[in-house]
This record gives structure tokens, sequence and C-alpha cells, in this order.
């Protein structure tokens, strides 16, 4: 786990939220956490994580406009950073050719068990 | 030609033949008849007049030879011969005068030497004068001449009898007996018979063959020296200074006179000019009458027909009240009945489809559905005010249009053409429709044909459209409900696995029975979350947005696996699961998740249905191009009322919530709905307290098969499905 110890976690079910860095911390991540779009992009302004969980129906500002400022807006230092998406939306959304291409990860928040987040980590590596 | 024309032409054909037959014939023999009755007259005629010549110059001929042969005169010549003194040639004179005195017509005798020097006369004056010769004293001695000749004595033409006088047996003189021609000339000048321009001559000819007249003509005194009327023979025509006459001659008993006659040709034959004027006029006056008559006969028989045809027009033009007059008690009569029948019958028949045209009319206008007729070229004949309100045009602009050129449907995207000649049974469509103002129209669309056995021509096509835009938009927000709703429902579900599965990693030493309830929670949460996905999946179908990853796939593997993962779950019901097929090397092209999506829900659902002790038998077999899965359980088997609806969503068979059994009744509509997208089938057996025997089949693999439902695959889905719920891009699982 040599790169990805920053992570910033932006969620905005506090409940999944709290669960997630309970878990990652645990397994000795440093996380900090965010509860909305807007939120989400100062705290990765402000921390430069290594990694960024990015959900995407968030008050403000929603996951994939967070996720194209970070891809292409130097000034939020976030542009090499790792950046998966989580969704509740699964395959029924279609995710464009953008955010594809500015994503590193999709995880369909439902489907997965608290250890695959692990998983999910270290295939980023 | 009409009936009338041709009628006109046979009556005129009948009644002029017989007319222009019978006037020729009659023409004819009136001519000829006339012909020969005109030769016959003026032959007649020419007799009469030879006879009446003959006559009167015999009985001139024997008063000169009476005198001549009178003793008193032979004396007294013989003594004035002897002796030529006056006083015996006035004794010679004497008796000749006497005999003049005696004989009328005569008007000088005289006695000639042969030289035709006078010797005594009854005109002193004459004596020893030279008379005009009267021939060559030889011809004399044969016998009396006779010559018409012009007389000296006064100029005028008279008739001369020349005679011999043999006197003392010398031949020396001539008795010359000169008669005044006016009997001769008024005998020959009764022109009786001959019409205006006929005459009668009386010519001699001389020596030279030249023929001249001896008396005065009726017409013209001129010599005629042509035609050569001794020729002239039974009353043939010829030409006569340029009129056409027709002669007939006699030959005189005196000298080498002839008599003739002649008639102009016009004169003689006026009356055949006249008759063939008048059977000209004739027949042209019963031409004309025979044509009136033949024009109203015509007309008779043709006038009521011609009126019952424009009967017929107008009834045929859809004039039912046309009715015709004509009244007869013949055939035409009948006809008329009937026209006026069938008019009223047609009357009562159109009356009849009106009133079934206007029922169908309120029925076709009454209904939602658009209904439209189509004829065999694909042009409206009806259409009813629902399609008028869908089009948004009006009913008389769409009736006579080509149906493409009013509709332009699409179907799953793609521009789709109405087969409306295909001929079978009713097609069911489902098509969208954009309206002229932009609005998209879902709808079913059923083609049905009204065939015709007897001509395509005759064919139509009824097409009927309805329209479930309002439907599918109901549909659409139960949908949208449904997938909100679970949505929602996924992430407090996720958060409560979450949550149990931290307790479980972090509580490592917990009572065995708290570790039990931790995993019964987690079932539980698992089950809810597959359940949560079900009803996705089937907004995703109703959607038609069901996404699957379409690529090589082992179903041999698949199914055996499935079997083998069921297992644990078979054994605790104490059910025999087994598994009759190979255990790889079977590929299809397909979802290989949700192709096991599909085994296991007819396994857990063989599993489920089947009491304790039962069986579940599932057998992979490869025919044919397919492959086929059979699971067979021993369980309760499916009634057969439902086996219709088993299919269908949220459809459970032993419908309450109290049955027991559990399951939302999406499984099998899902599962069918995979194998659709996988041009699969899924088909059941079942016998109730036997078993059932649920088959599907997918077609076996092939590079076009797999390349074809790969470019069906939706650009830039991201599935995670396959990948139990998250992919990176670094992930090569």
């Amino acid at each position: 786990m040599a790169g990805l110890r920053k992570i910033l976690l932006v969620e905005d079910n506090p409940e999944l939220q709290k669960l997630y860095k309970l878990y990652l911390s645990e397994h000795g991540f440093e996380v900090t956490t965010a509860s909305d779009g807007e939120e989400g992009l100062e705290a990765a302004k402000a921390n430069k994580p290594d990694l960024i969980f990015l959900d995407v129906m968030m008050p403000k500002k929603d996951g994939f406009e967070v996720l194209k400022i970070l891809r292409h807006d130097a000034n939020y230092g976030c542009t090499k950073a790792k950046i998966v998406i989580l969704s509740n939306l699964g395959d029924t959304n279609k995710v464009s050719p953008e955010v594809q291409k500015d994503m590193d990860g999709y995880v369909m928040k439902a489907e997965i068990v608290l250890s695959d987040l692990l998983e999910i980590i270290k295939s980023l590596e | 030609m009409t009936i009338r024309q041709k009628s006109i032409a046979l009556l005129l054909v009948i009644g002029l033949v017989p007319t222009l037959v019978v006037s020729i014939l009659a023409f004819a023999t009136i001519s000829t008849e006339l012909n020969k009755r005109t030769a016959d007259q003026i032959s007649s005629i020419a007799i009469k007049q030879q006879q009446t010549l003959n006559a009167m110059l015999q009985s001139k001929q024997e008063e000169a030879i009476k005198l001549a042969n009178g003793i008193e005169f032979q004396t007294a010549l013989g003594n004035y011969l002897a002796k030529p003194g006056q006083p015996e040639r006035a004794a010679v004179a004497a008796i000749m005068r006497n005999h003049m005195s005696d004989v009328t017509g005569i008007k000088s005798i005289h006695v000639t030497t042969l030289d035709d020097i006078v010797l005594a006369s009854t005109q002193s004056s004459r004596e020893n004068t030279k008379l005009p010769s009267s021939g060559s004293a030889d011809d004399i001695f044969q016998g009396p001449v006779i010559s018409i000749r012009e007389d000296p004595a006064d100029g005028l033409d008279r008739l001369f009898i020349s005679t011999r006088l043999k006197i003392n047996s010398k031949d020396t003189s001539i008795l010359q007996v000169v008669f005044r021609i006016d009997d001769l000339q008024a005998a020959v000048q009764d022109y009786t018979g001959l019409g205006d321009t006929g005459e009668t001559m009386v010519l001699t000819t001389d020596s030279t063959g030249k023929t001249a007249s001896l008396l005065q003509l009726r017409f013209t005194k001129d010599d005629i020296a042509e035609p050569p009327y001794s020729l002239a023979k039974d009353g043939k025509s010829y030409d006569y200074r340029g009129h056409e006459v027709m002669a007939f001659s006699r030959p005189l008993g005196f000298s080498n006179w002839i008599i003739a006659t002649k008639i102009d040709t016009k004169e003689a034959l006026a009356p055949i000019t006249q008759l063939r004027n008048s059977v000209i006029t004739i027949f042209i006056i019963s031409s004309i009458l025979v044509a009136v008559i033949a024009v109203f006969t015509a007309r008779f028989f043709t006038a009521p027909i011609l009126s019952l045809a424009r009967t017929s027009k107008r009834i045929g033009e859809g004039d039912f009240t046309a009715f015709s007059d004509v009244k007869r008690d013949d055939e035409i009569g009948e006809l008329a009945e009937s026209i006026n029948a069938m008019g009223m019958n047609l009357k009562s028949f159109v009356a009849n489809i009106e009133t079934q045209r206007n029922r169908l009319d309120l029925v076709i206008n009454s209904t939602d559905d658009s209904i439209i007729a189509l004829d065999y070229m694909g042009y409206v004949l009806i259409a009813n005010q629902s399609t008028a309100n869908l089009t948004r045009l009006a009913v008389h602009d769409l009736v006579g249009k080509r149906i493409t050129d009013i509709f332009s449907w699409t179907r799953d995207g793609e521009a789709y053409k109405i087969n409306y000649i295909a001929p079978g049974t009713n097609t069911y469509t489902n098509l969208q429709y954009v309206d002229m103002a932009g609005e998209t129209h879902w709808v079913r669309m059923i083609v049905a044909r009204v065939s015709s056995e007897h001509a395509q021509k005759e064919a139509q096509t009824i097409i009927t459209l309805h329209d479930e835009t309002k439907t599918r938009e109901l549909e659409s927000m139960k949908l949208d409900f449904v997938s909100m709703a679970a949505h929602e429902l996924r992430t407090p579900l996720a958060a409560i696995r979450g949550y149990l599965e931290l307790i479980t990693f972090k509580m490592k030493k917990m009572p065995d029975e708290v570790n039990g309830y931790l995993a019964q929670s987690l079932k539980s949460a698992g089950e809810l979350s597959g359940l949560i996905n079900n009803l996705l999946d089937v907004s995703r179908i109703e959607r038609g947005t069901l996404t699957l990853h379409m690529e090589k796939v082992d179903l041999a593997e698949s199914v055996a696996r499935a079997v083998e993962e069921s297992n644990f779950s078979a054994e605790d019901k104490r059910i025999e699961l087994s598994y009759n097929g190979p255990s790889k090397g079977h590929f299809v092209a397909g979802d290989e998740i949700a192709l096991r999506e599909v085994v296991n829900n007819l396994i857990s659902n063989a599993i489920k249905y089947t009491d304790k002790g039962g069986s579940v038998v599932v057998t992979f077999s490869e025919a044919g191009g397919q492959i086929s899965v059979a699971i067979k359980d021993t369980g309760h088997g499916i009634p057969k009322n439902a086996i219709s609806h088993l299919f269908t969503k949220f459809y459970r068979v032993h419908g309450g919530l109290n049955s027991g059994s559990t399951g939302t009744g999406l499984g099998l509509f899902i599962a069918k709905s995979i194998l659709e997208h996988h041009d699969g089938t899924i088909g059941v057996e079942t016998k109730e307290g036997v078993g059932s025997t649920f088959t599907f089949t997918v077609p076996v693999l092939t590079e076009e098969r797999l390349a074809g439902l790969q470019q069906k695959e939706h650009e830039g889905a991201l599935t995670t499905r396959r990948h139990r719920g998250w992919v990176t891009k670094n992930t090569t699982r």
C-alpha cells in the first residue's frame, strides 16, 4: 500500500460515510470526509488526497461535476489523484465516455462487501 | 354504329332495293317496247305512203298511156307527122286539150321529138321549144318514164310522164304529160304519226349513187346527199346532221324512187326519257319515304331503348330516383319494368348499406383507436376520427393519401416500413410515431388483411393503431417509482450490510449464538439486496435498458458450477440434486452473469417447490445448433391455468402471501427476458402433484452470433454486474 495513504471520502449518506471511514481507518488509511460536492472540492484542495471516493448523487454538486473539476482544474491539485465513483445506479446509468476517461474506478455501493474496498485500493496501486 | 343507325340502314336496303329493281326492269321493258313500236309506226307510215304514192302515180301513168294509145290521137298525130302543117298540129293539140280537161291535175301535154323538141303542145307557145330531157329514149322505149323536173314554162317542179309513141311503126316521137305535183306533195306532207320532227321524203338515186329529194321536205329543201336512206332498214337509228334519227324506207314502183320516213330519236323516245325521269323521281320519292319510315320505325324501337339506357345510366350514377316511363306491352316494356324494379331494389339496398355504413362509421369513430383501411396499393380508403386526432390532419385529407405519406413509424429507433400486402393473419407491432407537432406517440399497430380470393386488387388492409403513449407514460412513472424506491432502499441496505460486516470483522471473539444471528442478518440483507436487484432488472427490462455484456461463455461450466453452488441448499432441504451433463466445453455467446442468474433461479425455484425427499435433475444437452438445459423436479407441479401467466412479471402460482412459499414472481420473467436477449427460449412441462421440467435453450456459439450480439450492446454502458459490484481501470479480473 505504498502510494495511496490519504483518502478523501465524499459521501452524503452519513451512515455509509461513517462506515467506510471506520473500515478504512481501521486498515490504516488516513481518511477525510466531505458530505456534498462543494465540500468535497474544498477538502480535495486542502488535503491533496491520493485517492478520492466520490459519490454521484449529492447535494450542491454531483459527483460527475466534481470529477470533471478535479481532473481538469489544477488549482485543486488533484489532476493526478485516483478517483473512484461511488454509485447507487449501477449499470442502468449510462456512464458517459468523458466520465469513463476521467475516473479510475466505479463502485456499486449496494453490491460490494466492505473488504472489496481494500481490493479496489489494491487494484489501483 | 348504334342500333338506330343499323335499323335505318337495314330498312333502307329492304325498302329501296325492290323499288330499284322494279324500276330498272320496267324501264328496260318499256324502253324496248317503245323502241319497237316507234320503228313499227314509222315503218307502217312508210308503207302507207308507198301505197298512196304508187296508186297516184299509177293512175297518172294510166292516163298518159290512155292518151298515147287513143286511136283518135294516133290518127291525128299520124296526119301531122305525115303532113306537118298548122291545121294538123292544131288537131293534135285539140285532142290533147280535151284529154287535159278530162283528167285533173294535168298542167300541160306535149309531143316531142326524140330530141325533146316540142312538135305539138296544149300550150301553143311551147311549140318548137326544147323540153327538159326526160331520159334517154332507150329508157322510154322500155316503158313510161316518170320524173319530176322543173317546168320551163313557169319554173315550178312538175311530174313528167314520158311515153313512147309508135306511129306508123316509127318511133319518132314521145308523149310528155306534165302533171302538177300538189296532190303528191299533199300526200307526202301528211306527217300524221311522225310527231313534230318526223318527215316523209321521196328520193331518187342517180347513176352516181347520189340521192336527191324529189318532193319538198318538211324542214329543208336541201338535196340530201347523205345518208343513203335506201340503206335505212328496220328502223335503226343513225346520225343525221347532228341529230340521232330513226328512219325507214320503201321502194316505189316507179323509176328508182324511194319513199322514206324518218323521225328524230329524241322525240320518238321522248316518252322513254319521261318514263326514265318518272322512274327516277319515283325512286327518289320512295327513297325519301322509306328513309322517313325507316327513321320513324327505328325511333319507335330505339327511342324507348335510349330512354331506358339513360335511366340505367342515372341509376348507375347513383340516382336511384331515376324511373323509366316507357310503357309498352312488348319486350322493351318488360325491360323497362325490370330496370325500374332494379332501381327500386338498389335504392333499398343502398339505403340498407348506408345504414350499415353509418353504423360502422359510428363504431369506428367512437373508438379511441385509429382505424385505417387501405387498398392494395397502400392508399387510404377509410380513416376514422381518432386517426385524424392522432395525425392532426382532417379525415378528408387522409383519405386517398398513401399510408407511407401520412405516417413515418420507427421501431427501436429504426424506420419501420409497414407491410400492408403481406397475406396471413393479424400482425402486432409496437411502433413510435412522431406527429406534426413533434410529439412522440407509442402505438401498437395491428395489421389485418381483408383478403380476396379472386383478385389481389380487391384486397384491403385494416390498420388499427392503439395509442399507448399515456399508458406508457403511466408505466414509465411506475417504473421510475420502482427504480427510485429500489435505489433509495439500497443505500440504507448497503449501510446495514456494511455495519453487519464491520461487527463480524471487529468482534472476532463472540459467542456462536451471536455469530449465527449475524450470519442470518447478513443472509437476509443479501436476499433483500437480491430482491431489490430483481426489481431494478424488471424496470430495466421494461424500459429496454437491460444491458448485457456479450462474450464467449462456457455454458456447460456455468451450469455445472450453478448446480454445485446449490448443493448446499438442496442438502439443507434433503433434496437430491444431480447434474447430468458435461462439466465444460460447450460455448454460447452470452452474458455469463446473466445466464448464471437464469440457471440459479431455475434451480432454486425447483428446490423451493419440491418437498423434502424429492429430487431435482439438471440435464445438459446439445443438438441441432441449440444447447438445452432441463431442470426437472418432483415438486408440486403447476396448475394448467397458471402456465400461460408463468413468465409474466409479478405472477406467483400460489398467489397470496400466506401460501408459505417466498418469491417476488419476478425470477421467471427476468429469466425469459435474459434468454430472449440471447435468442434463446424457455418453456415448461408440468403435471400437478408430479413435478415440472423447465427447459431453456440458447444457440451454440458462432463468431457471427457473437459479433451480432456485441453490436447490440449499448455503447458506453458500464456493467458492474459481472464484477460483483465494482470495476477499476487497473482491474484485469
